[in-house]
């Protein structure tokens, strides 16, 4: 598999206009206005009156016109109980969001990012079997194996436990482990012989040389993958059911699949709303400062296996 | 003077320990949560092993999935397969050739394209689950009470809450709407290489943007295409296409929903209420083994063709 970071759209000068790509400007505009309309909309509603006897029957919410703040409300009114009935408030749910995201994440690029510098940097065939198995990790593609693997996590006892999920994510496996094997092949040796020449040991190298030249990389994977963790809530919804997560706890609300506070919250759009512009915020905060990270330039080729 | 590149270390025992030390995890971790997990869902499904279900053969759960039955649902497994099949479809008839043009407008720079590369790359940032919360908010209160408003009629169809092909059509149009940003983005960086001159070449020869795209564009992005098409394939019987964020396990009034759906939501449905050993693992284990035994020789089979008869990258 080819993959490689590059920098992108220089030395590209704007092009002219002309019917085929006015067509496809249009389709764009109609994105962006049916985007546009669901984000405004989203901030309208959650600023508009709980009450459900205020928007009962009233499209748009147009008999509200008066400006409600609920984001402090809804950290009183959501809540959930675990198997042991133990609360646990929104601040214990964002708490455990932020554990598991930023937890899952670091592992999930540190562990390939790893395993990558040992199979490019090093002349062993153990490095070579190990690049084999990533790859075929990666082209077979594998159906129904959750439940064993959930089997396999409740026996070891992970089941339930921030460390124990986090340590089930912290696979080399993916497209970053590639990603992160080009970068380290394609630096040149120099650097590495000089540090050895002035005596530095296997550790120095890698974390005074090889670390600091592979640290964007790096840091453009990593928020990719806590935008992912932060998203996720399909694992904690099975691996952690008695410590929730504020995407399961947000999915719980628009499928009304279990209770997520006072009975005024459930099927209430007013606080679903707020509870989405919470756990928008933090990777939109992100989004804003690391843009050009997150949409720096991924290249991928074809494969070849 | 040549620049060495790819001289490795690998001469020392030191350096073998080291080695060795980084792979340590990696290898522990890959040994138990890929090699043992794939060897005990041959275990599950073949009934084998300390949690096999006594009074069943090796062959049982087996034979329902072949029979197309389920031991908890009354539909048969070849619709799901169906299902799966016709929505893989559907999807990749309207995101592919999408994302394709989307990326063309952006990686040649006409009007507006960072803007449009900025909003076709924000819903991959919020997450599906909070794109659905916004647009089941919107379509089940305000946009039913709207129509109903407006056309002085209770019969207002639901577009998430009626029968299965509208609805699915309308799941399938929010997938895609939601899933442009990543391949969009692989896609314009991919035509971005492409030569100025190239295109100034072209333009000198009098073509037009038209078959700027179909003749110099798509043949150059075409192993990036093909790459996408065979994880998209890949993903044929894992993919919920968003079912299950929109309705958890009830979509009775859909029916049974593609095979990733059917065997997420079979197994969550336990998992949630703590049970870790329940007979429907074996089931969905034995499903996930036939389908893994369908889908293996198709992707390998159309990464053949598209590697054989596809052009090249030049």
């Amino acid at each position: 598999m080819k993959i490689k970071l590059k920098k992108d759209h220089q030395n590209v000068r704007r092009s002219k206009l002309s019917i085929f790509p006015v067509i496809i400007m249009g389709i764009l505009i109609l994105y962006a206005i049916v985007l546009f309309a669901l984000l405004a909309y989203t901030v309208f509603v959650a600023t508009r009156s709980a009450k459900l006897t205020d928007f009962s029957g009233s499209y748009f919410y147009m008999k509200n016109k008066n400006f409600y703040f609920h984001l402090g409300e809804i950290f009183n009114k959501v809540y959930s109980f675990n198997s042991q009935g133990q609360k646990s408030t929104l601040f214990d749910i964002l708490g455990n969001s932020i554990i598991y995201s930023i937890g899952s994440a670091f592992l999930k690029t540190l562990v390939p990012c790893l395993a990558a510098y040992a199979c490019a940097r090093f002349n062993f065939k153990t490095g070579k079997v190990v690049y084999t198995a990533v790859l075929l990790a990666m082209i077979i593609p594998i159906v129904g194996s959750l439940p064993s693997e959930l089997k396999v996590a409740y026996g070891l006892g992970l089941v339930n436990s921030l460390p124990g999920v986090i340590m089930l994510k912290a696979n080399m496996l993916g497209l970053y482990f590639f990603v992160m094997y080009t970068t380290f092949k394609s630096m040149p040796n120099d650097y590495f012989e000089a540090a050895r020449i002035d005596g530095a040991n296997n550790f120095q190298i890698l974390f005074k040389i090889a670390f600091p030249l592979i640290k964007n990389v790096f840091l453009t994977i990593l928020l990719i993958n806590f935008v992912t963790f932060w998203n996720d809530y399909q694992t904690p919804m099975v691996y952690l059911r008695d410590k929730p997560t504020l995407g399961f706890t947000l999915w719980k609300m628009i499928t009304a699949a279990g209770a997520v506070g006072d009975s005024d919250v459930s099927n209430n759009a007013v606080y679903a709303l707020n509870m989405v512009i919470l756990s928008s915020a933090p990777v939109l905060i992100l989004f804003s400062i690391f843009k050009d990270k997150f949409m720096g330039s991924l290249t991928m080729g074809g494969v070849k296996g | 003077m040549a620049r060495r590149r790819h001289k490795k270390s690998g001469n020392s025992k030191k350096d073998l320990a080291f080695h060795l030390l980084l792979l340590a995890w990696p290898v522990l971790q890959f040994a138990v949560f890929y090699i043992y997990v794939n060897i005990n869902s041959f275990a599950l499904a073949f009934n084998y092993g300390p949690d096999a279900v006594p009074n069943q053969d090796a062959f049982y759960y087996f034979r329902q999935v072949f029979a197309y039955e389920s031991t908890t649902n009354s539909y048969p497994y070849l619709k799901s397969a169906l299902i799966s099949v016709i929505l893989w479809l559907c999807s990749s008839a309207i995101s592919i050739p999408l994302a394709l043009l989307f990326a063309y407008f952006i990686s040649r720079r006409f009007l507006g394209s960072k803007f449009f590369r900025f909003i076709l790359f924000l819903p991959s940032i919020l997450s599906a689950t909070v794109m659905i919360a916004i647009f089941k908010k919107f379509n089940d209160i305000d946009l039913t009470y709207f129509l109903i408003e407006q056309t002085q009629s209770l019969d207002v169809p639901n577009l998430l809450n009626i029968y299965e092909v509208k609805t699915y059509i309308t799941i399938i149009l929010f997938d895609c709407f939601i899933g442009f940003g990543t391949t969009t983005l692989i896609y314009s960086n991919k035509m971005s290489e492409i030569s100025p001159e190239i295109f100034e070449a072209a333009q000198l020869d009098g073509i037009n943007r038209f078959r700027e795209f179909f003749n110099i564009v798509l043949p150059f992005t075409f192993p990036t295409l093909s790459t996408f098409l065979i994880t998209g394939l890949a993903s044929l019987f894992v993919n919920q296409y968003s079912l299950f964020t929109f309705f958890g396990s009830s979509i009775a009034k859909l029916g049974p929903g593609p095979i990733g759906y059917v065997i997420y939501s079979n197994i969550q449905g336990p998992a949630t209420q703590g049970i870790y050993n329940s007979a429907e693992y074996h089931q969905m284990a034995a499903l996930g083994l036939v389908c893994t035994a369908v889908i293996v020789p198709l992707v390998f089979g159309t990464r053949y063709l598209l590697e054989r008869f596809g052009p090249k990258e030049r």
